[in-house]
């Protein structure tokens, strides 16, 4: 086998004892939800610091901590700069917050807005489309809890990834949001602290040097600015990133659960502190060469190598700040990908007149559901983390024009809309089995951005904002 | 029905391992993006593998690399050019080599593609000023 840089027992007395403060903290904070919008929005009353701190840590995850390394693996230092462009879809999304807050203050999910902007047949699109990414992220991020304790101590990969679900399955399901908000709270500062103290170390240990000189040597092209897959990648991940948060209701629930005028802010300033992170945890994959690393798979070279240089202490460290990381975007994912099934799929289509008391415990069941389902689909490694998840870019790109359009303009329609997905997944698909992971993205954001506008333009239909803002939602 | 597609196009294109009775195989023959990924299966772990990079299919210049029990073994970040690979153990090579060639996508594809991505960030951000402008926020 590698290299293990911690012994089994240590990484499962982790793996319990953050297990166990995670539960303990979303009891505490689950015992006082009394109603429907207690667990799913945390009351709407959420602050600036714990917003930013819920934003910035929740858009910290697997894919930071461990794709980052994996794409400058592969892609070298535009992979890593590439990499780090994620945070404009943060930074975009702010002034988003603030107009979705201004137009739907009775909203629970994106679905909500779909529904009512575009009509049904958009709205079951989108939900496909939303489900779909949301089930690749939840994979993704089962599979990076057990290749990160695999890689880090040996224990099993299905041991470890089973542990860190049954954790974070457990703490959402107690807690709701306002568990997931307060433990992010506690993960961003942890993850913060320890991305620096890692980098510092890499630095020390490697230095920059010896990095460069081998690279020039082995692996050239990764310093290489005209490598071309590369410099495809760059945009590509912009607008991956813009598309993941513009649709996906982690974000939408966290708009309607922040305080008014909080979701600008603090979406802004969470985007600008998280520039820096993908950098940071992408370089050390660079270190890899010199120290004469053999990675079996690239997804786990940011652990290989942070375990082989910085020894027992530092891959403590690593395994707590990407254990962090993982929870912290994990349980986000499970409350809003719930929260869309309760309001949309359960209330939405199977029971239109249950109670908020009824879609309370419903919510419950279907957190715990899609622990399972996660599970189930974390059991075969199918694929690489980054090949996962870029998989998902075709259909979230294709979304980002009929979110934008349909919160400012409009002349958007639902036809337009519905054939702007449709066509933008299909297309990006296309894209990716033909050339590669890192257009996808740009393409289906390009045909979707035409699809929209012709189609749009064919029908002189005008929608009413009105009618948004004056509505009660149905829960 | 989605995962179905999924499920059976990643299967197909990310495993789609050759078939022969060769330890070494390799995930692809030719890598536009200069990284693929090496596996092998001696049948006996215990064994000190070594594994031989050359440019060409004689071996006359090698670099070597000493994999104890990975199994596998991902490169990245080579040029253009034909790759070759073998095992060796002290005793000799096992089995035969396999040969890769990286191909990287032309700068002319990779600049369109740029372009496309640069452009339509241009045209989210203008969309988004915009509107936020006429709705007076």
């Amino acid at each position: 086998m590698q290299n293990i840089a911690l012994s089994p027992s240590i990484a499962l007395i982790i793996l319990v004892v953050f297990g166990i403060v995670w539960i303990g903290f979303g009891y505490f904070l689950g015992r006082n939800n009394k109603t429907l919008e207690d667990y799913m929005l945390a009351g709407r009353n959420v602050g600036l610091a714990f917003a930013t701190a819920t934003a910035m840590a929740t858009w910290v995850t697997s894919n930071t901590t461990m794709t980052a390394p994996q794409v400058t693996y592969e892609l070298g230092v535009w992979g890593m700069v590439g990499y780090s462009l994620g945070a404009v879809g943060l930074l975009l999304f702010a002034p988003l917050a603030k107009r979705i807050k201004h137009l739907l203050p009775h909203g629970f999910t994106s679905g909500d807005f779909i529904r009512e902007r575009y009509g049904v047949m958009a709205w079951r699109v989108f939900l496909t489309i939303s489900l779909f990414y949301a089930f690749g992220w939840l994979i993704s991020l089962g599979m990076a809890g057990g290749i990160l304790v695999n890689a880090l101590s040996g224990v099993p990969y299905h041991l470890g990834m089973s542990v860190i679900l049954l954790v974070c399955v457990s703490y959402t399901l107690l807690g709701g949001l306002k568990a997931v908000i307060a433990t992010d709270f506690v993960q961003t500062i942890i993850i913060i602290t320890g991305v620096i103290l890692i980098a510092l170390l890499v630095i020390n240990n490697v230095g920059f040097e010896r990095m460069h000189t081998d690279l020039q040597l082995e692996r050239p092209m990764l310093l290489n600015l005209l490598f071309p897959a590369a410099i495809m990648f760059l945009f590509n991940n912009l607008l991956f990133g813009v598309g993941e948060i513009f649709h996906s209701n982690v974000w939408w629930s966290r708009a309607f659960a922040f305080r008014q005028d909080t979701g600008f802010r603090a979406y802004f300033i969470a985007g600008l502190f998280w520039i820096p992170i993908p950098i940071v945890a992408g370089f050390i994959a660079l270190a890899a060469p010199s120290l004469g690393l053999n990675v079996p798979a690239s997804d786990m070279v940011g652990p290989l190598v942070a375990g082989n240089i910085l020894g027992t202490t530092g891959a403590i460290v690593v395994f707590i700040v990407v254990f962090s990381a993982l929870a912290s975007s994990l349980d986000s994912l499970l409350a809003a990908t719930a929260d869309l099934i309760t309001q949309d799929i359960y209330r939405g289509h199977i029971r239109p007149y249950a109670s908020d008391e009824e879609c309370f415990k419903a919510g419950r069941f279907i957190i715990l559901g899609l622990g399972i389902m996660t599970w189930v689909l974390c059991v075969p490694r199918l694929s690489t983390l980054a090949s996962m998840l870029y998989f998902t870019g075709a259909f979230v790109a294709s979304a980002i024009w009929p979110i934008v359009f349909g919160l400012y303009y409009r002349w958007a329609t639902g036809m337009a809309a519905t054939l702007a997905m449709v066509a933008g997944t299909g297309l990006g698909l296309v894209a990716y089995f033909s050339i590669g992971y890192y257009v996808a993205a740009v393409a289906s954001c390009a045909v979707s951005l035409v699809v929209i506008v012709v189609v749009s333009k064919l029908d002189a239909s005008q929608f009413n904002f009105e009618k948004l803002a004056n509505r009660e939602s149905n829960a | 029905m989605e995962w179905l597609i999924w499920f059976v196009f990643l299967t197909a294109s990310g495993y789609a391992w050759a078939a022969d009775n060769n330890p070494l195989l390799v995930s692809t023959d030719v890598s536009n993006e200069g990284y693929f990924v090496l596996n092998w299966d001696t049948g006996n772990e215990e064994s000190e593998l070594v594994l031989e990079q050359a440019d060409s299919e004689r071996f006359d210049q090698v670099i070597s690399r000493d994999i104890p029990g990975t199994g596998a073994i991902t490169i990245t970040g080579l040029e253009d050019g034909t790759y070759f690979f073998r095992l060796r153990q002290d005793s000799g090579p096992i089995g035969s080599s396999v040969q890769v060639t990286v191909q990287h996508h032309s700068l002319a594809r990779a600049g369109s593609f740029f372009a496309l991505g640069a452009a339509l960030f241009g045209t989210l951000v203008f969309i988004i000023l915009n509107g936020n402008r006429k709705a007076n926020l």
